[in-house]
C-alpha cells in the first residue's frame, strides 16, 4: 500500500501547522487594520512627529522644561506655591529672544522633589493601606464561597454553578472599572478603592483557591465521612490543612497584585497615590509626574521581591 | 540500630516558638490591617448614606438604556479591536525577546534580556497608555501601544520559561543530522513551543480585552470614555447597558479563547 | 575506514569516560557494543559525529581527520552519520513526514528548509525511507500518535533519508518490548546487508548481540577490553567484559516474530 489519499484533512497535514497558523493570522491582522473605526494612520509614524512628541515628553517627565516661545505661558505657574518647580526668568529670556526650542533645567528641581515627596507620603501610605484591607477582606470572604465552588465539596449541583457564575460575573469587570463605579456611587476617596479592590480580590482569590481545593486527595475526606463527620467538620479538619499553604501563597501573590492596582485606582478618585499622578497632571507638572512614576515602579519591585521571598519560604 | 522501645523516650517537645508562631503572625496580620483601616482618612461618604445611595443606583442601573446599543456595540467593536491589534502585536515582537530572555541562549545574554523584560512589565498600563495619548493623541493607537508593550514585556517572560523548560532530545536529533543552528532552533525548538507560545497569546488576548476597557477610562479609546462619561454624568441606565456589554464580550471571548486554548494542548 | 586512535574523553567533573581507545572499523560490519552502563559506549558512539568532544586523540574515517574538522566540515561529515537516540528524538508534534525530512536538512538550505520548500526528490526519499522501514500508511500521522516500535522505525527512516555511510544507534531497543526490539533490530541488520552501511549499536542484552553482530567490542570502565567475531563468543566472554557473572537482566529474551 502505497501513498494515502490527499483529502483536506492530509492536505493540511502536509502544509504544517504553521502555515496554516500563519495564513490565519494573516486574515486577522487584515481584518483588524482595514476596520475603518481605527483610524490609524501609518504614515504618523514615518514622519517622526509622533517619535518627537513621546521623546520631549519623556524628557519633560525629568528636570527639564521646555522654552519654546516668548509667552507667558510657561512662567506664571502658581506663584502662590513656594516651590513649584518654577523655571528662571532670566534663563527663560535669554533663550526664547533667540527663537528656537530648547529644555533647560529647573534650577530649584531638588527642593521641589523634596518638599513634593513629603507631600506623596500620605497618599503612598493610603494605597498601601487600601491594599492590605482589600486583599484581607477579599481573602476571608473568599473562604466560604470558595468551599462553594468546589465541584468535589458541593453535592447541590446548582449551588455550584450559582456560585461559579457569580465568580465569573465578578472577574470579568476589570478592577478600575469597579472603582469608577463605586467612585460614582459613593464619592472621591478612598472608601470606593477599599470596595474595588475587596471585589476584586474576593473573585480573584475564590477562583484560585476553588481551584486548588479541586485538586486535593479525597482520601482524608472519605475517611472522616465513614466515621460520621459533618460537611462543616470534613471540610475543617480534611480540607483546610491540605490548602492552607496555598491559600496563604495565594492571598499574597493578590495582596500584590492590589497593590499594583491600587496605585493607579486614584486616576479615578479612588485614593491612593493615583489621585495626586491626576492632578499634577492636569496641572501640567510633568516633573511631578516623572517623580510619582519613578515611586510607583520603586513599589511595585519591592512589593514584587518581598512578594516572592515570602511565598518561597511557604511553599 | 539500637531497638530499645520502651526505655526510649518520648518526642521532643516543640520549641516555644515553633508552637506559638502562626499565632504570632495571625496577631501580626491583625494589627497591619488595624492600622490600615483606621488609617484612612479621605472618607467623604457616611456609611449611612453610602447603603440607600447605592441600592438606589442599582435600581437605576437596572433600568438599561436600549437606544443606545448602536453606539454600545461600535464601541465595544473597537475595544475588541483594540485588544486584538495588541495582542496579535505583543505576541509575534515577544518571540525574539523570548528566545533572548531564556537560557539556552546564553547566560550573560539572557540576564540582560530579563531585566529588560522586567523593567518593561513594571510598569502599569494605563502609565503608559497615558504617555502615548501625549505622543499620537488620544484614541485607540495609543492603547493599543500602551497594551502591546506591556503585553511584550508579560509575553516575553513566559516566552523564555516555555524555552527553558522544552525536551533536548529533538535538538540533540537536528545536531546529529547535521542541521545548522537556526534549522535546530526552527525544527527542533519551534515545533515544540509554538502551540504554547499561542496558549500564552491567547490568554493574554483575555486579558488585554479587560485593559482595553480601562485604558478606555484615561481616553485611550474603547468603550471606557463612553463609560466614565456616563459615571460622571451620573446617567446610570447607560451605565447599566455599558456594564451588560462589557460582561457579556469579555465572557464570550473568554470562552471561546478557553476552548481554542484547550483544543491547542 | 573508522579509525580511533588513542581516544580519551574526560567530563569536566573528572569522570574518564575514555581512556586511550584504539579501534578500526571496517565498511560493511555490523558491530555491536556491548558493556555495563557507564562503561562508556554511549561516549564512544557519540565521539564519532562528536556530539561529544573527545578530549585527546585522533578520530580518522574516510581518509578525513573528524577530531580536526571545523564547523562546516562537521556539519558536512554529520549528514554522513545517521544517528538513532533510545528516546527516538523525534519532535512529537509534527507529522512523520516532517520527521524524516528533517535527515534532509544538511543537504537543503537554510532559507528553503526555513520556508518547508523541500525538492520532490526529497519527499520521494522520505517516502521511500518509510517504505523501507515498514510503515508507509503512517505519513501524515502525528509522530506521538505512533507506538514505540513505530516511533524507533521513523527515526530510522530519518537517518535513512540521509544517505549516510555511516550508522549509529545508542540503546536503540532499551525503550521497547522484546519483540518490537528484534524488529528494530532486524530492520538494522536488513539495511546493513542491503545498503553496505557500516552499522554500530550500543546494546546491553547479551543475547541480541550474539544473535544480530558480525562482530563485538566490548566496554569496561572506558577501556575497549574485547574486540572479535560475534562467533566467537560465548557466555564466558561476556562475564569478562562485564567482570562479573552473567544476570537474568543483561538478556532480552523474547519470541522473535514478525510485525511489530
Amino acid at each position: 500500500m502505497s501513498a494515502p489519499k490527499e483529502n483536506l484533512k492530509a492536505r493540511l497535514a502536509r502544509m504544517g501547522w504553521m502555515k496554516t497558523v500563519a495564513s490565519l493570522l494573516l486574515l486577522v491582522v487584515v481584518y483588524a487594520w482595514t476596520s475603518t473605526s481605527l483610524d490609524i494612520k501609518p504614515s504618523q509614524f514615518l514622519d517622526g512627529s509622533t517619535w518627537r512628541a513621546m521623546a520631549d515628553l519623556t524628557v519633560r517627565l525629568g528636570p527639564f522644561y521646555r522654552v519654546n516661545k516668548c509667552n507667558d505661558a510657561h512662567t506664571a505657574w502658581g506663584d502662590d506655591e513656594p516651590l513649584a518647580g518654577k523655571p528662571n526668568p532670566k534663563k527663560v529670556r535669554a533663550v526664547c529672544e533667540q527663537g528656537r526650542s530648547q529644555y533647560l533645567f529647573y534650577d530649584d528641581y531638588w527642593e521641589d522633589q523634596k518638599a513634593f515627596l513629603k507631600d506623596m507620603k500620605d497618599p503612598l501610605l493610603d494605597t498601601f493601606r487600601m491594599a492590605i484591607v482589600g486583599a484581607f477582606f477579599g481573602a476571608l470572604l473568599a473562604i466560604p464561597f470558595s468551599l462553594l465552588a468546589a465541584r468535589n465539596l458541593v453535592k447541590w449541583t446548582p449551588v455550584y454553578y450559582t456560585v461559579r457564575a457569580l465568580l465569573n460575573l465578578i472577574r470579568t469587570v476589570p478592577d478600575l472599572v469597579w472603582a469608577a463605579l463605586l467612585t460614582g456611587a459613593l464619592g472621591v476617596g478612598a472608601l470606593p478603592g477599599v470596595l474595588a479592590l475587596t471585589i476584586f480580590s474576593f473573585g480573584l482569590n475564590a477562583k484560585l483557591l476553588s481551584e486548588s481545593i479541586e485538586t486535593i486527595d479525597q482520601g482524608p475526606l472519605e475517611a472522616m465521612k465513614a466515621c460520621g463527620a459533618s460537611w462543616i467538620q470534613q471540610v475543617r479538619y480534611g480540607v483546610v490543612p491540605q490548602v492552607m499553604p496555598q491559600f496563604l501563597a495565594y492571598s499574597l501573590y493578590v495582596l500584590e497584585i492590589d497593590v499594583r492596582a491600587s496605585t493607579v485606582l486614584g486616576l479615578v478618585g479612588a485614593g491612593g497615590i493615583g489621585v495626586l499622578f491626576n492632578t499634577q497632571l492636569t496641572y501640567g507638572k510633568w516633573h511631578r509626574v516623572g517623580a510619582i512614576i519613578v515611586v510607583m515602579l520603586v513599589v511595585v519591585w519591592v512589593m514584587d521581591f518581598v512578594s516572592t521571598k515570602v511565598r518561597e519560604r511557604l511553599i | 540500630m539500637t531497638t530499645a522501645r520502651s526505655t526510649a523516650p518520648g518526642p521532643a517537645p516543640l520549641s516555644l516558638w515553633k508552637r506559638w508562631a502562626p499565632t504570632f503572625w495571625f496577631l501580626v496580620v491583625i494589627a497591619v490591617v488595624v492600622w490600615a483601616m483606621t488609617g484612612m482618612k479621605s472618607y467623604t461618604v457616611k456609611w449611612s448614606e453610602a447603603w440607600p445611595s447605592t441600592v438606589n443606583i442599582v435600581k437605576l442601573m437596572v433600568r438599561a438604556d436600549w437606544p443606545y446599543t448602536p453606539t454600545l456595540l461600535a464601541k465595544l467593536l473597537e475595544t475588541v479591536q483594540m485588544a486584538l491589534l495588541g495582542t496579535l502585536l505583543a505576541s509575534i515582537l515577544a518571540i525574539p525577546f523570548g528566545f533572548l530572555a531564556s537560557r539556552n541562549m546564553g547566560k550573560k545574554l539572557s540576564g540582560f534580556g530579563k531585566m529588560m523584560l522586567n523593567a518593561i512589565r513594571a510598569f502599569p498600563e494605563i502609565i503608559l497608555a497615558i504617555i502615548f495619548i501625549k505622543g499620537v493623541g488620544p484614541g485607540p493607537l495609543a492603547g493599543i501601544m500602551a497594551m502591546g508593550i506591556h503585553s511584550i514585556g508579560m509575553l516575553g517572560k513566559l516566552y523564555a520559561e516555555s524555552v527553558e523548560a522544552i525536551d533536548k532530545g529533538p535538538t540533540e536529533a537536528m545536531l546529529s543530522v547535521g542541521a545548522n543552528r537556526i534549522q535546530q532552533i526552527w525544527f527542533g525548538v519551534v515545533p515544540q513551543v509554538l502551540p504554547e507560545f499561542s496558549s500564552y497569546a491567547l490568554y493574554r488576548f483575555e486579558i488585554n480585552s479587560r485593559a482595553a476597557t480601562i485604558l478606555g477610562i484615561v481616553g485611550a479609546g474603547g468603550i471606557g470614555t463612553d463609560l466614565i462619561f456616563a459615571i460622571q454624568q451620573r446617567v446610570w441606565s447607560r451605565v447599566g447597558i455599558i456594564l451588560l456589554g462589557i460582561i457579556v464580550v469579555v465572557t464570550a471571548i473568554d470562552l471561546g479563547s478557553g476552548w481554542l486554548r484547550k483544543k491547542l494542548v | 575506514m573508522l579509525e580511533f586512535r588513542k581516544i580519551c574523553k574526560t567530563f569536566p567533573d573528572g569522570t574518564k569516560a575514555l581512556r586511550d581507545v584504539d579501534l578500526r572499523i571496517n565498511e560493511g560490519e555490523f558491530i555491536v557494543i556491548v558493556g555495563l552502563s557507564g562503561a562508556g559506549k554511549s561516549t564512544l558512539i557519540r565521539c564519532i559525529n562528536r556530539l561529544v568532544e573527545p578530549t585527546s586523540g585522533e578520530l580518522l574515517a574516510f581518509g578525513q581527520n573528524v577530531t580536526k574538522m571545523n564547523e562546516a566540515e562537521l556539519r558536512k561529515w554529520r549528514t554522513q552519520v545517521g544517528m538513532i537516540f533510545q528516546s527516538f528524538n523525534l519532535v512529537k508534534r509534527s507529522s512523520v513526514l516532517q520527521n524524516v525530512l528533517a535527515g534532509r536538512l544538511g543537504h537543503t538550505g537554510t532559507m528553503r528548509s526555513l520556508l518547508g520548500m523541500f525538492s520532490e526528490a526529497d519527499i520521494e526519499l522520505a517516502k521511500r525511507s518509510l517504505e523501507r522501514v515498514g510503515i508507509p500508511e503512517k505519513l501524515y500521522n502525528r509522530a506521538d500518535q505512533l507506538s514505540g516500535g513505530q516511533q524507533q522505525r521513523v527515526s530510522i527512516a530519518r537517518a535513512l533519508c540521509q544517505q549516510p555511510r555511516l550508522m549509529l544507534a545508542d540503546e536503540p531497543v532499551a525503550s521497547l518490548d522484546p519483540p518490537t526490539s528484534h524488529a528494530v533490530l532486524r530492520d538494522l541488520k536488513r539495511i546493513n546487508r542491503e545498503d553496505k552501511i557500516t552499522t554500530l549499536v550500543n546494546l546491553h542484552f547479551i543475547d541480541m548481540a550474539q544473535e544480530y553482530a558480525d562482530r563485538i567490542i566490548g566496554m569496561r570502565a572506558g577501556q575497549v577490553v574485547y574486540d572479535g567475531p560475534a562467533k566467537d563468543v560465548d557466555e564466558k566472554t561476556f562475564e569478562e567484559i562485564y567482570g562479573r557473572k552473567i544476570r537474568p537482566e543483561d538478556t532480552r529474551a523474547g519470541a522473535v516474530r514478525e510485525g511489530a
